[in-house]
Formats: C-alpha cells, structure tokens, sequence
C-alpha cells in the first residue's frame, strides 16, 4: 500500500524530487519530474498535465480524452485553487491545480484505481504548489531569455541606425572612455589634436553639467562639436555629436562674399563717379566758355582733367588686377632690382599726397637690398601700403609719419611700413586683407578707396612666395609687415 | 474578572459534541480515508443531510450535484467537509442560548464573512492550506461567544464602551483591563482539538505584530487583514464600533499591494454573495 508513506520515505521522495526541480531547466522537464513524483505516491494507469489553457500538455500511458464535464470538474479545481479526486465509474481522477497566488499554469490530472488519504492528499497539493512557483520561475527566466535576445536586437537596430547617420556620435563616460560609438566615429581619423580638444570639451560638459559646443578646423574641413550630459543607470555620461559643417562654412562664406560685393559695386560706382564728374565738368566748361578762358586757368583746367584721368585709370588698373587675381591669371615678371631704390622712387612718386595731407615719408634703410620679384607689382604693393599710411593718418595730429624699413636676413627681405596713424580696431586687423572689405565701410566715408588694394598687395606677396600681415593699435598706429624671399636674385 | 476565572468558567462550557471531535480528528489523522470521515458524520442525520446541502451550496459551486458524503469529501477534501461539520457545530452552540442580550444571528454572519474572506486571503497570497484558513476565520471571534456565556454584563459593558467612544471591542477590552477576547477564542479553541494553526491564528487576530516569531505569523496576518475587511464592509456584526485598524506589518509580511487589495475586495464581495447558504443553517436543522 503506497499510501502509508514513512517519514523516511518521505525524506527520500523529498529529496528526488528537489534533484529534479534543481535540474530542470526549462518547464517542461520540470512537468517530467512532476508526473515521476505522482506515479511513486499513487498507482497511476494514466497521468496527464494540461497547460494554462486546459488543453492537453504532457501525457503518460495511453490516451486521453477530456469530456465537457470532467473539464468543468478542471476549471472548478482552477478557479477554487483545491485539488479533487473525482470517482468516475470503478476509478477516480485526482486533480491537482498548478497554481500561485491566482496565477493557473496548468492542470495535473491522474487516474487511478486508488482512493487516497488525507496526508498523500495533502502532500501532493504541496507538490503542484511547489512545481507551480518553479514552473513560474522557469517560465519567467525563458521570457527574461527571450527579452534578452530582443534586447540584443533592438541594440543592434539602434546602432545600425546611428550608424548611417553622418555624424560621428559618441558616448564617453567619467573616466573619458568610450561607451558607446557609431561607426562615423569610430571608423574617423581625427588628428590627435583634435581628438585632445574633444576630451577637454568632455571633461568640461562633466564639470560643468551643460551642453557645451565647439567648432574646430580640421585640414580643409570645419566640425562642429556638440556635447550633453546624458544619465544611463544613474551615471553622469557625456554624448558627444560631431557634425562636418564645411559646405555649411562655405555657403556662408560665399553668401558674405556676395554681400560685400553688392557693397563694393556700390562703392566703385561712387569711386568712379567723381573722377569723372570732374573730368566732365571741366571738360564742359571748356568747350561753353573756352574764349573767356584765360591760358593759366585752362591750363589749370586741363591740369585738373589730366589728374583726374589718372586717377580714374588706377582704379580701373586695381580692377582689372583684381579681376586677373581672382582669376589667376596674374603673372609674374621677374626681374632683379634694388628694393631700396623702387621704395625710395615710390615715396617719391606718392610725395605730393603725402604733402598735401602733412605727413612726412622716411626711408629708414639707405644700403641697397637687391631682390628677384615683379618689379612693377612690388611697387604697386609699395604704393599702397605707403599711401594707406597717409590716407588713414590723424587729421588733428602734429607730426605725422611714414616710416619704411628694409632689412635682409636668411634669405629673406622684410619690409616694414609702420605709421602713427588712426590704426585699426583689433576685430578687424584679420579682416582688412580680405576681398572688398575697407575699416571705412564701418567707421566712414571720409577716406576713399575700392577696398581692394590690400587685397591685392596681399596676393601679390603671397604670389611671390612671401607673406603679409600687420600689427596696429588704434590711435597709436600701425606696421604693415611684408616678407619676400630674396629669390635668386642675390 | 481574570482571564484564569474565565478559563475556568470555559472548563465549563460544552465541549463540541463526540461526534464532532471525531470529525476533526478523522480529518486530522494522515492515514483517514474518504470513507472513514464519511461514516463518522453519517452518525448525526442532521448534520449530514446539512453538511451535503452546503457542499452543493452555491458558495462552492460545483458543475455537479453531490449526493454522497464520501463523494463529498473525495471532491471537496477532507478539511473542506470538516470545516462544514464544524460550521454547523458552531452554529448550534451560538444558538443555544436562545434569550440572550446580542444578536446571534449577526454575530454568525460575521464568523462566516471572516470564514470566506480569510480562505480567499490565502488563495491570494498564494497559501496552499486555505481549509485551515476557513476554520480559523470562522472560529477568530469564538471567545466573544465564550465571554457572553461566561457573563453577558461584561461582554456588553464592553460593547457599549465600545459604541460610545467609537473604539474597537479589542480596545475597550483593553480600557476595561478585561483579557481580550482573541486569547479566549485561542483557549477555546484548544480544547476543541482543533490544530494549533487555528488556535494561534485566532488568538493573535488583533495584535498580528506581536505574533512575529510565531510559526504561524503568516496566517494570523490573514485572518487580521480579513477581519478588518469584513468589519469594514459591515458585514455581520462583530459589537466593534470603529477603530478598526489594518497593520501595516501584516500588509508587509503577506506582501500585499494596494491594487491587490481593490482586487481582493472586489472578489470577496462576490464570494460573500455566494455563502447565503451558511446563514440559513437552522432553518435546515429545524426541517
């Protein structure tokens, strides 16, 4: 009689029974176990378990067929969470609920041609109960599996899709290493400086808990640097977006150039204009009135009408040096010439404007240094920075100055053109070589000019292989500097 | 009064009768059968033909009528027709006493709600031996019958206290200086020889917190929180006039949430709505 059950048997079944769970990996092993322990407590014919959704799961010994009123008798057992042994003609079905805390995983159902007494009743319940809470946890842990896969592929969509971004995004975390990159940043060759001044971008979104942006020039290209504080699972991190804005940089760069040519066609228009009224007028006079002319103001006239011409002509020469600049299709006529000399015959040539705006030229080098450049587009680079000095002088100041430099060293010439004039407001200092722009467009109209003669004396030295720049401070003044290689002309 | 003078007093009370302390030790013995607690109701016609009629109640709602008392405990379980045995048992001993001062009747509803609510408690938590949880829930008040019948002056000084300052019974017994009534219903209980499941359970109903090292700690949280529903819904009536309060370490300990207990509250009212039948008892003995 299976029935009486010793302690000691108790113990033992006990014990398998906890093997088997241990070793069940996945529910339906469990199931196995389950009916194994069944059939050593009662002399079962048949043992069938029924999932949540009372169709048949698992069966042992022969077929099984479920009528509409023993599945009535299942879902009493369900819904009441008690077990039954249900007498059916010389045998009796016991029926056992798989069920925790109101949550049904399934039926156990076992024929048998034995009555059972209180404790294997009891006993058994406590086994579906037990399986019931291990079936949960196994079932939970195939869903955790299942969650963890979906989790790997959701993962690998995300990336997928910051992959084809074309930005390069990256996550660092406090120690500044990487977390998380997509493949346009990992797959970038950044240089080390670059690289340096986005972990100082980094460390400063750590420190300071904002967004913080950047715009770094890398080769030919501009990036611009974004980079926010994120949290993942409660630690700070930094997402980091770095974006090519070159072709962004470019149309705004050619959208100003646009605009200051709209400003310097209007500009020229003016520079034009007033030579050529002057011609015209004087030109006019003559030909009403030429017989009450008398020989010294014709001849004043006629002066006048020639100046004007002249002046008309170097602008439209700067123009067309411009033009040819812009084109490239500027060259050069190299020649060897004493530098000295061209500098001391441009002051002589520029002698008259400097007169008649007060300001004294000196040549502070009297040894000739002789050089192999364009004679001719030296001078004109000369011409211009001199008279820029005069142009730009101090109206009210008493003892106004030009003063021009020549010195040779390595190989090199450096010219230095330095005066005591208005100067130029730092913010513009990088500006005054760019195309069309003139500090008088912002300050003035007092000085007149097409804007374009830096410009083009810069790109005259560089042409040369030589290069331009300046220190100025307002109302103290300014120094041009020009550096040319001597060429093989020594 | 002292609780020692009032056990003494309950030496005296009437032990349940040899028919039902045969059915609790049957349905106690690991090696009874269907058949052998069968035969021992058999003994009382009256209680058979009333512990079939519950079985088919719609409390229990089975597809299929019940016509055998063997057939019965084979399909409803051992504890399941014991805990009917012992419904009507208690029946009958509240309702002896036919002049008394309290409403017997109420009282009844309330050890029957408490009964139903404490078996569902168990099915929600997840208990598997919910039977017991019945007995308890049904016995948990027993001593307040056992006081009346001790001295029904004390047991309605005790009321009245308690309507008048809106407190509940417990603490009136308590303001009194009177031994509460959860230890009377333990003591009662123990000599019913009833498992000491039910007992304990019974005896710790008010005060689940200071059970905490009891084996039992778990299923004297259950019947504490399905007291308090049942006293809260007004169903029965307990003679507790307020105060009722809901220990936050029973919720703890059985690990219920607020949205489990809307859930549970809801299904009691549903299950109470099925127990009719045990409130109409002596309509059956009578017949």
């Amino acid at each position: 009689m299976l029935n009486q059950i010793s302690s000691s048997r108790l113990h033992s079944l006990l014990s398998s029974f906890i093997r088997e769970i241990m070793n069940a990996t996945e529910p339906d092993l469990l199931l196995d176990a389950l009916m194994r322990i069944f059939q050593r407590f009662v002399d079962c014919e048949r043992i069938v378990v029924l999932g949540n959704d009372l169709n048949v799961k698992k069966i042992k010994g022969g077929t099984v067929e479920i009528d509409e009123e023993l599945k009535k008798m299942v879902q009493w057992v369900v819904d009441k969470h008690s077990p039954m042994s249900l007498p059916t003609g010389d045998a009796m079905i016991h029926i056992f609920p798989l069920v925790k805390a109101g949550k049904t995983l399934g039926v156990l159902l076992a024929w048998s041609k034995e009555e059972i007494v209180v404790e294997t009743s009891e006993l058994l319940r406590t086994f579906a109960f037990l399986s019931a809470v291990v079936l949960e946890n196994l079932e939970l842990y195939s869903s955790l599996q299942r969650q963890h896969k979906a989790l790997k592929a959701t993962k690998n969509y995300m990336q997928r899709i910051l992959d084809s971004f074309p930005q390069h995004i990256a996550v660092f975390d406090q120690d500044s290493r990487i977390v998380f990159a997509n493949k346009g940043y990992s797959l970038s060759t950044f240089g080390e400086d670059f690289i340096s001044q986005v972990l100082q971008l980094v460390q400063k979104t750590f420190l300071t808990g904002s967004r913080q942006m950047l715009e770094v020039e890398e080769g030919a290209n501009f990036y611009s640097i974004v980079a926010e504080l994120i949290e993942y699972e409660g630690q700070p991190q930094v997402l980091l977006v770095i974006t090519d804005v070159t072709n962004t940089k470019e149309v705004e760069r050619l959208k100003a150039i646009d605009r200051l040519k709209t400003e310097f066609v209007a500009n020229i228009s003016h520079e034009l204009k007033t030579p050529l009224a002057a011609i015209k007028a004087y030109a006019e006079t003559i030909l009403t009135s030429i017989e009450m002319l008398d020989q010294q103001t014709l001849n004043e006239f006629v002066q006048i009408i020639y100046r004007e011409s002249e002046h008309l002509e170097s602008i439209l020469e700067g123009l067309l040096d411009f033009s040819k600049l812009e084109q490239r299709m500027l060259t050069l006529e190299k020649t060897t010439f004493d530098l000295t000399g061209l500098v001391r015959e441009t002051m002589r040539s520029i002698e008259e404007l400097a007169r008649s705006k007060q300001v004294r030229l000196e040549l502070l080098t009297r040894e000739p240094v002789l050089i192999r450049a364009d004679q001719r587009r030296i001078k004109q680079v000369i011409t211009n920075l001199l008279s820029n000095g005069i142009k730009y002088s101090k109206e009210d100041s008493q003892e106004k100055y030009v003063k021009v430099k020549i010195e040779r060293k390595d190989g090199k010439v450096l010219i230095e053109i330095s005066d005591n004039g208005l100067g130029i407001p730092k913010e513009y200092q990088e500006k005054v070589f760019e195309r069309f722009f003139r500090v008088g467009t912002v300050m003035d109209h007092r000085v007149d000019g097409t804007g374009l003669g830096l410009t083009i004396a810069k790109q005259i030295v560089e042409l040369h292989g030589g290069r331009i720049w300046l220190e100025s401070e307002p109302n103290v003044g300014t120094t041009v500097f020009v550096e040319l290689p001597v060429g093989d002309g020594q | 009064m002292k609780l020692e003078e009032i056990i003494a007093k309950i030496e005296e009370l009437p032990t349940p009768d040899p028919i039902v302390q045969k059915i609790i030790a049957v349905a106690s013995d690991p090696n009874a059968s269907a058949k052998d607690l069968a035969d021992v109701i058999k003994l009382d016609p009256s209680l058979s033909v009333r512990v079939l009629r519950l079985a088919n109640s719609a409390y229990y709602g089975l597809p299929r009528k019940i016509a055998q008392l063997s057939e019965a405990v084979m399909i409803l379980g051992f504890k399941t027709v014991r805990n009917l045995a012992l419904s009507v048992f208690t029946y009958n001993s509240l309702m002896r006493k036919k002049r008394s001062t309290i409403d017997h009747a109420t009282l009844w509803k309330h050890f029957i709600g408490v009964a139903v609510a404490a078996e569902l408690m168990a099915q929600v938590v997840g208990y598997p031996n919910k039977e017991e949880l019945f007995v308890a829930g049904l016995l948990h008040d027993i001593g307040k019958v056992t006081l009346e019948f001790v001295s029904s002056e004390m047991f309605m000084a005790i009321a009245k206290l308690s309507k008048t300052l809106k407190i509940s019974f417990f603490e009136a017994e308590k303001k009194l200086n009177l031994p509460n009534h959860a230890l009377i219903s333990m003591k009662t209980i123990e000599r019913w020889g009833l498992p000491e499941l039910v007992s304990q359970s019974c005896g710790g109903h008010h005060t689940p917190e200071s059970f905490s090292e009891s084996l039992y700690s778990d299923v004297i949280s259950m019947v504490h929180v399905s007291d308090f529903f049942v006293n809260t819904i007004n169903y029965g009536e307990s003679y507790s006039y307020g105060g009722f309060v809901l220990s936050p370490y029973a919720l703890n300990l059985l690990g219920l949430k607020p949205r489990m207990l809307t859930n549970y509250l809801k299904k009691l009212k549903e299950k109470l709505a099925t127990a009719d039948e045990f409130l109409k008892l002596e309509q059956e003995a009578v017949s």
